[in-house]
C-alpha cells in the first residue's frame, strides 16, 4: 500500500508543452519547499483523459485540487507568474476556518 | 454523506436567494448585463458559482442549470489578468481571459469574474510567431549563402593568385581577396546572431583585425595590435562601409609603416562622438614611418586611399589625417 501524504493534491492540465511542464517542475519545487516530502501531485492533461476532468467538474484549466487535506479545494491557477502560483498554493494550504474567519471579519467590518 | 446533501441543500437555497435578489432589483440592469459579449460570474469565497451571464453560458458551453451551484475553482483577486483555458469535454478547448475583482453583496465576500474568450486572437498571436520564425531562418539562410558566395569568389581568386607570375598582379589579388573577406565576415556575424538588422561591430572589427595581422604575418613581436571599439551596433550598410575602411587602413598600416626591423603599435578606436548624439568617431594611428607630406589624400595613385575616401564621402563622412609621430587617420561619419 502507498504510504499516505499529508497533502494530495490533483493538478489538471490541457496539453503537456514544454512550457506546461516547465511550470509543473517549477510547482513541485515549491512544493517541496513548502511541505517537503508530505505531498502528492498527480498532473492530469484534460485532452488525454477528458473523463477524469468531466467526473471532477473540471471547467478550466490549470486548476488544481486538494483532495487531502479536508475540505477538499479548487483552485484556478495561471502558471505563467510564480508569484500567482504562490498566492494561489497557499490558499490551498489556507484551513478552512482560517478562510471563513476572514470573511467573516470582513462583514463585520462593513456591518 | 448526509451532511454533504444538507450543505448542497442549503448552497442551492443560498443561490436562488441570490438570483431573486438579482431579478429583484433593477431588471434593465440584469438585462445589460446578460447583453454583454464578455462572461460574467458571480462566486462565493469557495469558488461556487452564484451567478452566471448567457455569455459565460456559451463560453463556458453548459447551460445555467450546470453552472448556478458548482464549483468552479477559488480565483486570485487582483490587477492582473489571467489566462486559462476552458475545458469542456465535446468541445476543443477555448482561451480565455479573467478578470477578478472583490466584491460584496449582503456583508458576504464574493467574486465577480469577467471572462473574454481570446481563442481568436491567440491563434493570430501563434501565427504571427510561426510567421516570424520563418522570415528569421529565411534571412539567416541568406546571410549563410551570402557568407559561402564570397568566399568560393575568395577560393576562386586564390587558385588564380597560385597561377600568377607576376608579383604585383598576385598583390594586387591578395588585396581584392582581402576585401571580399571583410565583406563576408559580416555576414558570417549576422548569420550566427538572431537580429539581422545590426551587427555588434566591436566582434566584428576585432575578427577582421586580427584575421588582417595573420594574412600579412609581421612576424612575431613586430607590430603590437590595440583595438578599443565600444560596444556600438550599426546596420548592415554602414558596417559593410566601415569594414571595408578598417580593412584598408589597418591592411595599408602593415604593408607600409613598419619597413624593415622597425617596431611599433597599431590602434583602432570607435566610439560615439562627442560633438554630436549621431555622430560616431573611428580613428586608426600607427607610430610607424609615417605617409610622406606630399601625399594628397584626394588624388593619391593608391587604390587603398580611393576606396577609403569614396566609403567616406558615401556615409557623408570627414576623414582628417594627423602626420604627426607615424599616422592617424581620424573619420568622423554619421550611422547610413
Amino acid at each position: 500500500m502507498k504510504e499516505k501524504k499529508h497533502y494530495s493534491l490533483k493538478l489538471y492540465v490541457t496539453g503537456l508543452s514544454p512550457a506546461v511542464q516547465e511550470s509543473i517542475t517549477k510547482m513541485e519545487e515549491i512544493l517541496t519547499d513548502k511541505f517537503g516530502e508530505n505531498f502528492d501531485l498527480e498532473v492530469i492533461d484534460v485532452l488525454s483523459r477528458p473523463e477524469l476532468a468531466e467526473g471532477e467538474k473540471i471547467f478550466a484549466t490549470p486548476t488544481i485540487i486538494r483532495l487531502l487535506p479536508e475540505p477538499v479545494t479548487k483552485v484556478i491557477l495561471d502558471l505563467r507568474s510564480k508569484e500567482r502560483v504562490l498566492i494561489g498554493l497557499n490558499l490551498i494550504e489556507l484551513k478552512k476556518e482560517i478562510a471563513d474567519a476572514i470573511g467573516d471579519m470582513k462583514g463585520e467590518k462593513k456591518g | 454523506m448526509k451532511k454533504r446533501d444538507s450543505e448542497i441543500k442549503q448552497l442551492h437555497s443560498q443561490s436562488g436567494k441570490i438570483r431573486a435578489e438579482f431579478s429583484a432589483g433593477d431588471t434593465r440592469f440584469q438585462h445589460f448585463i446578460d447583453k454583454s459579449k464578455d462572461g460574467v460570474l458571480i462566486l462565493d469565497r469557495e469558488g461556487v458559482i452564484k451567478y452566471a451571464n448567457h455569455s459565460a453560458e456559451v463560453i463556458l458551453k453548459r447551460d445555467i442549470e450546470k453552472l448556478i451551484g458548482e464549483q468552479f475553482g477559488i480565483l486570485i483577486e487582483g490587477d492582473y489578468e489571467s489566462e486559462i483555458s476552458i475545458f469542456s469535454p465535446q468541445t476543443a478547448p477555448c482561451i480565455v481571459e479573467l478578470r477578478v475583482s472583490a466584491i460584496e453583496w449582503n456583508n458576504q465576500s464574493y467574486s465577480l469574474v469577467f471572462i473574454h474568450d481570446i481563442t481568436r486572437r491567440k491563434l493570430a498571436e501563434s501565427g504571427l510567431k510561426n510567421a516570424l520564425a520563418e522570415k528569421e531562418i529565411l534571412l539567416q539562410e541568406v546571410h549563410h549563402r551570402v557568407k559561402n558566395n564570397l568566399q568560393v569568389i575568395y577560393s576562386l581568386l586564390t587558385l588564380h593568385e597560385l597561377n600568377l607570375k607576376d608579383p604585383a598582379a598576385a598583390k594586387a589579388l591578395r588585396e581584392s581577396k582581402n576585401r571580399i573577406l571583410a565583406m563576408s565576415f559580416i555576414h558570417d556575424k549576422l548569420y550566427q546572431t538572431k537580429d539581422f538588422s545590426k551587427v555588434n561591430f566591436r566582434d566584428y572589427i576585432q575578427n577582421l583585425v586580427s584575421y588582417l595581422f595573420k594574412s600579412y604575418e609581421p612576424g612575431p613581436g613586430k607590430v603590437r595590435l590595440k583595438v578599443e571599439v565600444k560596444e556600438i551596433f550599426m546596420d548592415l550598410d554602414t558596417a559593410i562601409h566601415l569594414g571595408l575602411i578598417v580593412n584598408e587602413l589597418v591592411s595599408n598600416s602593415l604593408k607600409h609603416a613598419f619597413p624593415g626591423k622597425r617596431k611599433g603599435t597599431i590602434e583602432v578606436y570607435l566610439d560615439r562622438s562627442n560633438e554630436a548624439a549621431d555622430k560616431n568617431i573611428l580613428i586608426m594611428r600607427d607610430n610607424g614611418v609615417g605617409i610622406p607630406e606630399s601625399l594628397d589624400l584626394q588624388c593619391a595613385g593608391s587604390l587603398g586611399l580611393k576606396i577609403i575616401h569614396t566609403l567616406v564621402k558615401q556615409m557623408k563622412g570627414d576623414i582628417a589625417i594627423d602626420r604627426k609621430n607615424g599616422t592617424a587617420f581620424t573619420i568622423k561619419f554619421k550611422k547610413l
